[in-house]
């Protein structure tokens, strides 16, 4: 009896221990399938790899949500659906978080801005581009797409990694600005280790406009999913005098188009504090090229207040309701193209 | 346990290490090797004759208690009883111990178990030497089955099971005879498989005494780090006579009984001497272990390192809680899709309930009730043993840096 019980109370928890160490594996083994299939038939995101960039679907629509959790809200205001929730992440924050779970949960596709910086001051880079080309920050980069794998399984998510990244002629706003060598090879690094471990997530390389000057600055048809753009209009800058969307476009067109890649138009808003600016006739007019270019396959709006810094500190105001006009020429343009999917 | 599937699971998927699945692993380790050599423990069965002589070196014990553990050690009829008492002359155990005629009594106004062992060694005359705490109470045969395993005659020490009197009587009770348990179920049976136990507990403990002779000068001067340490003298006593070259193991047949302390205060005050001596020898026999000793060092290092993780473990999640915006640390696990605070908790203390219960069977076979109780023991472990433990550590390191200041005058006061 006392050596049955010895022989028992030694082989059970070896057994317990054994169930034990095998759940972990199983668990995380299953975390890495998409969540639910029905969701992802849902969202059909345009496939970069299209020789006709959106082929025929219609124009997806995004809205930043920086400090919004669900697009819920934004949707509400303006009786439509979006396609993309986008936001602003910083690389001392995780990459993923509730949000990015939450959108792909609900058949929203991700596109984060991802800034290789801590907070908002250009003195101590702590990521550099030369040390993110040597490998410095690889135990960082695989958690971070590895979360994303956990949080999006094969759903697309798109990243727009260290945008405007070519600016030279006047004072830098981001420490990843004006370094071309580092910057192509720290790209390249990135993606290709995303790439090992996640196909789905698309990158967006998106400078701040067209110019003869981004070339140095493009990694290469591999390592690039989409061009983005910003195209953000206010009274400081000369684009203040560009009357309508398409004017604004067209300076950057025979460059960013010249890739042969989609575009997205992965940053923009108007001010309409002064100076006549007119957001709701740049709004309808927006949307109205956008429809008619095919090249153009999502345009990603800002929805918030912003602060620029070197105006002193002038508030630019690019909420989509900032204006009673301004909101409803955003309802009327989004009801007026073709937003649906099963054309 | 449960905390043990979803830290393992986020790292497994992000490569990030969680400090409690080291923890986890750890101890299931331990209990691994341990419940492995311990399989093939024995007790000696075999029926042996050696002339012995019992030393009962005794300060201040209540004349009750004292009489009953006389009797009960006369009853096995030893070849010579030897009661010293030290310190303070006193009447009454004088007088109690005089009323038996067999019974040699000494007393000497050096105060200290040491000294008075020492003393009582050179009375004894027969080849065992048995040594008694004063509040011990023999179990009938406990004298002739600590006498079995010196057929080997490479066995030096010898040490008895202990269980406290009136168990059930309160929760300190309780706890001492758990610990007492799972500690001769556990560690003792696997180092004395191995022939090192590392202490063998000096409520009754048997010696040759051709050994205690040779290392008694060693015994009297032990100095630590240039100072003169006056605990645990049983420990000294086991170290020594492994050093010498002897096996010291468990009789697990031979049964004594002693009292529980009466209050927790009473009780955290053992513990914590016992904790300080024990990890005090702990560093001092590491070098010796290392070379003789494997399992034994193994269990206890990994014994004085388990209170820190866990601590460490305790306090990391302290201030995860006190401080919200940690989100790199958010799991991405839930196994049972639940945000709910309690039922979290609830899982956590569930997962920490079966994990212990499993790595204790061999205990709760003897006594199914314990079941009951184990969540007060894995309490009781975790607050209040295990912050022990690093207190005692605390106060050894603190011991090291006054001790080689204050004391060196002491010693040299002494000679």
């Amino acid at each position: 009896m006392n050596s049955f019980k010895k022989y028992v109370s030694f082989i059970l928890p070896c057994i317990l221990f054994a169930l034990l160490i095998n759940i972990p594996p199983i668990l995380s083994f299953y975390s890495q399938q998409p969540t639910s299939n029905i969701k992802i038939i849902k969202q059909k995101f345009i496939d970069s790899s299209d020789n006709i960039p959106r082929s025929g679907s219609p124009l997806k629509i995004g809205i930043y949500l920086n400090s919004e959790y669900s697009p819920k809200k934004v949707e509400e205001k303006i009786d439509s659906k979006i396609n993309i929730m986008a936001w602003f992440s910083k690389w001392s924050e995780p990459l993923a978080n509730n949000k990015i779970s939450y959108a792909c949960e609900n058949g929203y596709v991700p596109a984060i801005t991802w800034e290789s910086w801590k907070a908002d001051t250009m003195t101590a880079d702590p990521y550099p581009l030369a040390d993110i080309a040597k490998g410095k920050f690889d135990s960082y980069l695989n958690e971070q797409f590895n979360l994303v794998k956990n949080a999006c399984g094969r759903q697309t998510v798109l990243i727009r990694f260290d945008h405007e990244m070519h600016v030279s002629n006047h004072d830098l706003w981001y420490p990843w600005q004006n370094d071309p060598a580092n910057y192509v090879k720290a790209w390249q690094h990135i993606v290709d280790l995303s790439h090992k471990i996640n196909q789905n997530v698309k990158w967006i390389w998106s400078p701040n406009h067209g110019e003869e000057l981004i070339y140095k600055y493009y990694p290469g048809d591999k390592w690039v999913d989409y061009i983005g753009v910003t195209m953000n209009r206010n009274m400081f800058y000369a684009n203040r005098y560009m009357p309508d969307f398409k004017t604004f476009y067209e300076e950057s067109q025979p460059y960013i188009e010249s890739f042969n890649k989609p575009i997205i138009i992965s940053e923009t808003g108007s001010d309409e504090n002064s100076e006549n600016l007119d957001k709701a006739k740049w709004v309808k007019s927006m949307f109205d090229y956008a429809d008619k270019n095919p090249k153009i396959t999502a345009i990603l709006m800002l929805n918030e207040l912003i602060t620029i810094v070197n105006q002193d500190n002038y508030i630019a105001d690019y909420r989509i309701d900032s204006s009673p006009s301004a909101l409803s020429a955003l309802k009327q343009s989004l009801s007026s193209i073709n937003r649906s999917e099963d054309k | 346990m449960y905390t043990f599937i979803i830290q393992f699971a986020d790292f497994l998927t992000t490569h990030r290490l969680h400090l409690f699945v080291i923890f986890f692993f750890i101890i299931w380790i331990r209990w691994f090797v341990i419940s492995l050599a311990s399989i093939s423990y024995k007790p000696y069965t075999k029926k042996v004759r050696f002339s012995n002589s019992v030393i009962i070196p005794v300060v201040d014990e209540p004349i009750s208690v004292f009489k009953s553990v006389l009797s009960s050690i006369n009853k096995q009829k030893p070849g010579q009883i030897i009661v010293v008492i030290n310190g303070p002359k006193n009447n009454s155990l004088e007088w109690l111990c005089k009323k038996y005629t067999n019974i040699e009594c000494y007393w000497t106004k050096k105060p200290g178990k040491r000294n008075a062992i020492r003393l009582g060694m050179t009375k004894a005359k027969n080849e065992i030497i048995v040594i008694v705490d004063s509040d011990t109470i023999w179990q009938p045969k406990a004298l002739s089955e600590l006498l079995k395993p010196f057929i080997d005659p490479k066995i030096g020490g010898v040490t008895t099971k202990q269980q406290i009197t009136n168990p059930d009587a309160t929760l300190i009770s309780r706890l001492c005879e758990w610990m007492e348990d799972i500690r001769s179920n556990g560690s003792m049976k696997a180092m004395s498989v191995a022939g090192t136990v590392g202490c063998l507990p000096g409520r009754t403990i048997a010696f040759r005494r051709s050994i205690l002779k040779q290392i008694m000068p060693d015994f009297m001067n032990e100095k630590f780090l240039g100072f003169h340490k006056e605990v645990s003298d049983d420990r000294s006593l086991t170290n020594l006579t492994l050093k010498a070259g002897y096996k010291t193991v468990l009789q697990s047949t031979s049964l004594v009984l002693t009292e529980a302390p009466k209050t927790w205060k009473k009780f955290i005050r053992q513990q914590l001497r016992w904790s300080e001596g024990s990890q005090y020898n702990n560093i001092k026999m590491t070098p010796w272990m290392i070379r003789h000793a494997k399992l034994t060092l193994f269990i206890y290092w990994i014994d004085t390192i388990i209170p820190f993780m866990l601590w460490g473990i305790y306090l990391s999640w302290i201030l995860y809680l006190m401080i919200p915006n940690i989100s790199a640390s958010n799991l991405n696990y839930d196994v049972f899709n639940t945000n709910n605070t309690y039922a979290l908790t609830a899982l956590v203390l569930a997962g920490a309930y079966i994990s212990y219960a499993f790595r204790h069977l061999r205990t709760i076979f003897d006594d199914w009730s314990q079941i009951v109780y184990l969540p007060f023991y894995i309490f009781a472990l975790s607050f209040v043993l295990a912050p022990i433990r690093i207190i005692g550590f605390a106060r050894l390191a603190d011991d090291m840096s006054w001790g080689t200041r204050n004391n060196a005058y002491k010693g040299i006061h002494d000679e």
